[in-house]
């Protein structure tokens, strides 16, 4: 190997999950394309696709994937196809996250992927549960349903979810379709310490926040809170889950530490390209900032100003200004989502803000 | 009629000795936490009675009867000791036992756990022999209890009078001898059983001393400061093999019982560790030895650390080597970091000079910190070092030369633009690494009056001077062709003076600019399919507009040249294999259009050399 190269793949190596090891890992790209090193450019790609699973760079792991495909199928007994299997789930919730991807690309995709899971064998499982994955964004929920019964029946397969995350999604699915009690049992490994991997519980705990908040499980949902916050606060990657977590802390009425998550998190989600992970923040930034509102200078001091803001007010009514802009690119970006699905569900999570005020109040 | 579950000894036996133990070095553990069990509950129990004078013993005896016969080891303590009953329900009901201790009940804690650590002995031993006497009850006899490893047992009492308490007999089994060894037993005792308050004595052949005679260093009173430090560090060395920096006494008390209390000390490392090592820690839950893994213990950023920490509220997992993730264990983390957090704060007070060698070592633990904690960013900023277009300073240096921070958000854009800026004297911050952006996002917010500005390529070549205004004509003309060179690559070009002289262009392109470009390059061999997915991607990045620029040097004698010259061929040419060398000169790789470009033009170039000679 190249010894530039080796230096660069040594020191990605010894990074954490982190947007430095993703420019590390670019940077292994650009040389080895340069030098016209197929072998190492497909392995800095797949470690930028592993990478960016944790690190909320979703676009570029759907170009590096892309790549690696391509190379696969030009190549396949260099490259076999089966290498690189496990990643194709993670890209069909990627293409999920860009409204600009349209509904016949996600379902030419996932049978793509259909086919190409099937010519290593039977993989019902892991098709199913993308299928049930895709059927929920398109809101789908007759199809949902009969999926996520033929998902439980189906025998675990070599390219199936790690146990955690599979009864994550299991989890997760029965609370979209609100089976609240039935999706809470189905985590209670999770959310017990029983079972985990690299996101799970912080995903599982950041999910039944507000379900606890409506079941009135307000102590067990804090406890979620405490246990799941630090999991997911260094990491952008979990922007959606930072979200939940600003939003309990609006409903439990403790905005002095919503503000901080806000002011903590607003940097990166502005930076964010994943069009879903923004409209989530933006959703909870609106939830927070429509409270401030009503007591300005109460709780703690918005972090609003600097110079990569992208909308401009008066100095005393910066956050007047924040959130008729954030509302307006939340809508924006509800009504893409809305668009490319076929449904109002987007926008009436955000017009649901206005009930969902009903149920805040401090805790005991 | 019920039936009940019959259980497989040997099966479980396996199941412990491959899937929940590490080794089978955890009998000793599990002997001497059934012996500390039993003589707290004779504790409880002697103090119920209102008697005192008790103190609790533990003696481990190695007894070689005939060379060549197998050794056997005794455990004796004077703790509660066992009733008749008492033996038959806590092997009745191994298993079940466990979930009484798990409700904290008092003298059952004892039993709960008693039976599953006699079964860890089977690891090492075929036959278990129990001989007891209660202390509860004077009237009871003395019981002996044999148990071997295929399931069976008996039971008898014994004519005799015996002192109340407990004595467990091993002989050992083939290939265990390695655990009957003298020298490897008292190393274990003292590994597991150190810490503890009860004396430990290991007899074998004529020795008979006394394991665990000292205090801990951190439990010990000194004169001053620096003779315990010194003391700390010997500790250290003693227990890790290596020389530590510095060493941190640790000692929370919480006021939430169930979270108990920590105490210990954290060494800090005198080199810099890797961020994703996982350093070997000591870790004691109730004065016996826990676990060397103490990840879950530490706030993500105390990397920098080795632990000696004995905790007495935490929950251990069910193979007490870890603890269980849980509120207490949160609090815990917090109340350690708390502890590193003022030590670090202490330093920049009252030792500045030695956090600065601990900055040198230690500068990811510091960033990180500071990005965690705002009181701490605000003490520790201006000590903490970057890179820069004008050579590594610390942040302090930075502002006191400079006043407001500028940088470059990503590695490559700060490659792009360093040699350029520094050539104007513009000090530009590498906030490409690990932790910086984040310092750099956090410090208008923290610092009075603090200013940062992202500095772009853009930015940079804004900031160039235009040309003379005599050359404003040629210079319009040179744009405009090679704007028309170049609007097939998205990229702009324009005209400006910068330094150094050299340098007859500068590429920049943004982060966003770098993603179109790979999404392109990614596009060129993609099927069609994933081409089309790549090509929605984001709705601008099939639109014509450039994402690049190219800033041709005025300064430069080649630009002159081309300025001077009609337009021609030749200056097409010449435009296009000077954007491809400012490509090559970025690190960005060619794309296939770009490196035909490169071929025809050199090829050409050569041509109308040869041309002209001739």
């Amino acid at each position: 190997m190249n010894r530039d190269l080796q230096e660069i793949w040594d020191q990605v190596d010894l990074l954490p999950l982190c947007q430095t090891k993703v420019a590390l890992i670019e940077q292994g790209i650009g040389l080895a394309d340069t030098l016209n090193d197929l072998e190492h450019g497909y392995n800095f790609r797949l470690e930028l696709v592993n990478c960016t699973n944790f690190t909320g760079d979703n676009d570029k792991a759907l170009v590096a994937f892309a790549w690696l495909l391509a190379i696969s199928d030009r190549y396949p007994e260099k490259f076999p196809e089966a290498h690189i299997l496990w990643s194709y789930k993670w890209m069909i919730t990627n293409v999920l996250d860009f409204p600009s991807i349209s509904r016949a690309q996600i379902e030419e995709t996932m049978a793509d992927l259909a086919l190409r899971f099937e010519r290593q064998g039977p993989s019902s499982k892991p098709i199913l549960a993308l299928r049930c994955k895709i059927a929920r964004e398109f809101g789908e929920w007759d199809q949902v349903k009969h999926y996520l019964t033929l998902w439980r029946k189906a025998p675990r397969v070599g390219l199936s979810d790690c146990l955690a995350c599979d009864r994550n999604s299991m989890a997760q699915m029965n609370g979209a379709l609100k089976r609240y009690k039935t999706g809470l049992k189905i985590a209670e490994p999770i959310l017990t310490g029983k079972l985990s991997c690299n996101s799970v519980p912080h995903n599982t705990y950041a999910y039944f926040l507000e379900v606890l908040v409506r079941l009135g499980r307000h102590r067990e949902a804090l406890r979620f809170h405490e246990l799941g916050y630090p999991l997911v606060k260094d990491d952008s990657g979990h922007v959606s889950d930072i979200a939940r977590h600003l939003i309990f802390l609006v409903l439990i009425q403790d905005l002095a530490k919503a503000t901080q998550v806000f002011n903590r998190h607003l940097g990166l989600c502005l930076a964010s390209r994943v069009p879903s992970d923004r409209f989530h923040f933006f959703r909870a930034g609106v939830f927070l900032l429509r409270q401030l509102a009503k007591s300005p200078s109460k709780f703690g001091k918005l972090q609003l100003s600097g110079r990569d803001l992208p909308w401009r007010g008066e100095k005393t009514s910066d956050s007047h200004a924040a959130l008729g802009w954030m509302e307006k690119e939340a809508r924006t970006l509800a009504e893409q989502f809305d668009a490319r699905n076929g449904h109002s569900r987007n926008r009436d999570e955000l017009d649901g803000l206005v009930e969902m005020e009903e149920l805040i109040r401090p805790l005991d | 009629m019920d039936h009940h579950f019959q259980v497989n000894l040997k099966g479980l036996i396996d199941l412990l000795s491959n899937h929940l133990y590490s080794g089978p070095e955890v009998f000793v553990r599990e002997l001497l936490q059934n012996a500390v069990d039993a003589i707290r509950a004779r504790e409880i129990d002697e103090a119920e009675k209102e008697q005192k004078g008790y103190k609790g013993e533990i003696v481990l005896e190695l007894i070689r009867k005939q060379p060549g016969k197998p050794a056997t080891l005794v455990i004796s303590e004077n703790g509660i000791g066992l009733t008749e009953e008492e033996i038959h329900r806590l092997l009745a009901t191994i298993g079940e036992s466990s979930k009484r201790a798990s409700k904290g009940e008092g003298p059952t804690d004892f039993l709960g756990q008693f039976g599953i650590g006699l079964l860890a002995c089977f690891l090492v031993t075929d036959e278990i022999v129990v001989v007891t006497r209660s202390a509860r009850d004077r009237e009871a006899p003395a019981m002996e209890w044999r148990g071997r490893a295929d399931g069976a047992y008996t039971i008898k009492p014994l004519k005799g009078a015996l002192d109340a308490g407990t004595q467990v007999f091993l002989t050992c089994k083939e290939g265990a001898e390695e655990w009957f060894d003298a020298a490897r037993l008292e190393e274990l005792a003292r590994g597991y059983g150190g810490l503890l308050p009860y004396p430990i004595r290991l007899i074998a052949g004529k020795s008979n001393r006394q394991i665990n005679r000292e205090l801990p260093a951190w439990r010990r009173k000194f004169a001053n400061q620096a003779q315990r430090k010194k003391a700390l560090l010997e500790l250290g060395k003693e227990m890790f093999e290596q020389k530590f920096f510095d060493a941190i006494p640790l000692n929370i008390k919480h006021q939430d019982i169930q979270a108990g209390e920590i105490d210990g000390v954290a060494f800090v490392l005198d080199h810099a560790p890797q961020v994703t090592s996982k350093p070997v820690h000591r870790v004691y839950l109730k004065n016996m030895y826990l676990t060397e893994r103490a990840d879950n213990l530490l706030p993500p950023w105390a990397y920098f650390v080795k632990l000696v920490v004995n905790t007495s509220g935490l929950k251990p997992t069910a193979s007490r080597e870890g603890f269980q993730e849980d509120q207490r264990l949160l609090k815990a983390r917090d109340e350690i970091g708390a502890c590193l957090k003022s030590y670090l704060v202490d330093l920049s007070h009252n030792d500045p000079e030695k956090l600065a060698q601990l900055i040198s070592l230690h500068e990811l633990t510091l960033k990180a910190l500071a990005v965690d904690d705002d009181e701490f960013y605000q003490l520790i900023l201006d000590w903490l070092p970057v890179e820069t277009s004008l050579g590594d300073m610390t942040l302090g240096e930075y502002r006191q030369r400079h006043g407001a921070l500028r940088y470059s958000p990503t590695v490559d854009e700060f490659r792009q633009i360093s040699q350029v800026a520094s050539a104007q004297g513009i000090c530009v911050i590498n906030a490409g690494y690990i932790h910086v952006k984040k310092l750099m996002d956090k410090f208008p917010h923290l610092i009075e009056g603090g200013r940062v500005e992202q500095v772009d390529s853009s930015d940079l070549t804004n900031s160039f001077s235009g040309i003379p205004e005599s050359r404003q004509e040629a210079g319009n003309r040179f744009e405009d062709l090679a704007n028309k060179v170049l609007k097939a690559f998205q990229c702009h070009a324009h005209l400006k003076c910068f330094a150094p002289a050299e340098l007859p262009c500068l590429y920049t392109i943004s982060a966003e600019g770098l993603l179109r470009r790979s999404v392109q390059q990614t596009m060129d061999i993609a099927k069609p399919l994933w081409s089309s997915v790549l090509g929605s991607l984001s709705p601008s990045s099939g639109g014509p507009a450039p994402f690049a620029s190219l800033c041709f040097n005025f300064n430069n004698p080649i630009v002159q040249k081309l300025l001077e010259s009609p337009p021609r061929e030749v200056s097409r040419r010449a435009i296009e294999l000077l954007y491809v060398q400012a490509l090559l000169l970025g690190h960005h790789p060619l794309q296939a259009r770009e490196m035909k470009l490169l071929n025809e033009g050199l090829l050409g170039m050569i041509e109308a050399g040869l041309v002209s000679q001739s």
